[in-house]
């Protein structure tokens, strides 16, 4: 290879698009030599200053919530297609039972029914129709921590942290407390957790008992850190984030996906204001302090499927 | 019945959500450039989601998805401005070249490397993004995929749905004309400076 045949491999070199042999021997010219190296590393940086350039534009928000509205919309459809002749068997099923049982023990009914207030989720209502059912059983506890969390975190939460753009603070963990709250102050309990992320952080008493918590950050949409705690169970592990939904872009939920190498689905929903990321080893949840009054149906649909 | 419920495969639309999310980035910005920078990029990535998704099936796994997308983008967007022509040059205006891959390689090579870089350094974003608009259309579509995409040749070449030499052919009068862009505006800039000292 001459000067001449390396200047006009130029532009297929840096493009990669060289066979192997040719490339090596692009190298092996570079090597020795320096006006050659000098073209070759000036059009590289070019190329760079270019894409830099170019590739700073994001997806707006607004776009991204679409698509992801679209596809929950497909969703729905798709469930009631897939499951439409198990459904309407199930249907007829239940209906039966639901009035045997009305019949026989109509003041049995479970302390907690999210189905009661209005749940758009036909497939995960049908899957776990059959839970709800037993009788004397708590769908609180049948659902794991998650959903305790979630009714506890959602209930105060869109009062009194939300309504008024404030951080969860121990404050609060107290405040709720006093209503009964199952919920536990890291003051008390998670001196690690705080350390770990450097500020309070709420968890349900159920974290406390099976769960290890550490911290961790992750970084959001414009470069900044933001805190996570991560709890870790036997199987999995459920980290929550404190952030504005709308700091969620594809690029950090991508950085999310990336810590979960399983993660297969990555649910937003913009009304509710909550982002879910759910896999085999973690779930994720970022929650915006805008939440809507409806937004609890959504989460509990999500953690449903958890 | 229960166990069917509880144990189902993904959804096709959670599959393609999945596989669609990290590249909408790339297919927003892509648009925007597509576009000229005029408004419509929003418009134009919903439609060619949806189109996508309408087409998943005909993805195969396995393949560059990202480049699937990009396919599923620029066809929209032919059909698009078909009732609404481009503001930048069209292609009649700068017609295919009749020279080799080699001549065109050496014309590109032309001029001081220094003065080139020194052109595009000292550009700022803007002109950058500006510099790229002005570039005819098919020009400016291979440049974004190839250099903003990395995209291969081949790949570039199915997008687009012409030949493999046509790709690389228009990728270098694409750099050209970027480079001659670029330095014009350097000069423009040079004496709006010596004019403002005056």
């Amino acid at each position: 290879v001459n000067c001449s045949d390396c200047r006009r491999s130029l532009h297929p070199y840096l493009d990669d698009e060289l066979e192997v042999r040719d490339h090596v021997a692009i190298l092996e010219h570079l090597d020795r030599c320096g006006p050659c190296r000098d073209v070759y590393g000036s059009e590289g940086r070019i190329r760079s200053r270019l894409k830099e350039s170019l590739a700073k534009d994001r997806c707006p928000v607004r776009v991204a919530v679409a698509f992801a509205k679209s596809m929950r919309g497909e969703r729905l459809r798709e469930s009631w297609l897939r499951f439409l002749p198990a459904a309407a068997a199930v249907a007829a099923t239940l209906v039966a039972a639901v009035a045997v049982r009305h019949a026989i023990v109509s003041d049995r009914q479970g302390p907690f029914d999210p189905w009661s207030i209005g749940v758009d989720a036909p497939p995960a209502r049908l899957r776990y129709a059959s839970r709800f059912s037993e009788p004397g059983r708590c769908p609180r506890t049948a659902h794991g921590p998650f959903v305790a969390w979630a009714e506890a975190r959602y209930d105060d939460l869109v009062r009194d942290v939300v309504a008024n753009e404030e951080p969860l603070t121990c404050a609060h963990l107290h405040a709720w407390r006093e209503r009964g709250r199952k919920m536990y102050c890291p003051d008390e309990f998670f001196p690690a957790a705080k350390e770990a992320v450097g500020r309070d952080v709420c968890l349900p008493k159920a974290f406390l008992e099976g769960g290890r918590v550490v911290g961790g950050e992750i970084l959001s949409f414009d470069g900044k850190p933001v805190p996570e705690v991560i709890v870790a169970f036997p199987d999995r592990e459920v980290v929550i984030y404190d952030m504005p939904v709308d700091a969620v872009k594809p690029g950090n939920l991508h950085e999310v996906v990336k810590k979960a190498p399983s993660a297969k689905t990555v649910h937003t929903c913009p009304e509710c204001d909550v982002v879910v990321v759910s896999c085999a080893e973690r779930v994720v949840v970022m929650v915006s302090r805008q939440l809507r009054d409806w937004s609890r149906h959504w989460i509990y649909e999500k953690a449903s499927s958890f | 019945v229960i166990l069917a419920l509880r144990v189902r495969p993904p959804k096709r639309s959670e599959t393609f959500e999945a596989e669609a999310t990290p590249h909408l980035d790339a297919l927003h910005r892509t648009a925007a450039r597509l576009l000229s920078g005029r408004d419509g990029a929003d418009d134009l990535v919903q439609e060619a989601l949806l189109k996508a998704y309408r087409f998943f099936h005909t993805w195969t796994p396995g393949t560059n998805f990202k480049a699937w997308l990009f396919r599923v983008l620029y066809t929209t967007f032919v059909s698009g401005t078909r009732a609404a022509p481009p503001k930048a040059v069209d292609l009649a205006a700068a017609p295919e070249p009749t020279a080799s891959v080699d001549e065109l390689l050496k014309e590109l090579d032309r001029g001081d490397a220094k003065e080139r870089e020194r052109a595009v350094f000292e550009a700022v974003d803007e002109r950058i993004k500006r510099a790229v608009d002005d570039l005819p259309e098919d020009l400016r579509t291979v440049f974004v995929l190839n250099t903003v995409e990395d995209l291969k040749y081949r790949e570039i070449a199915d997008v687009l749905d012409v030949p493999l030499g046509t790709v690389m052919s228009r990728l270098f009068r694409a750099r050209r004309r970027l480079q001659d862009r670029l330095a014009e505006f350097a000069r423009d800039e040079g004496v709006r400076c010596a004019g403002d000292a005056s």
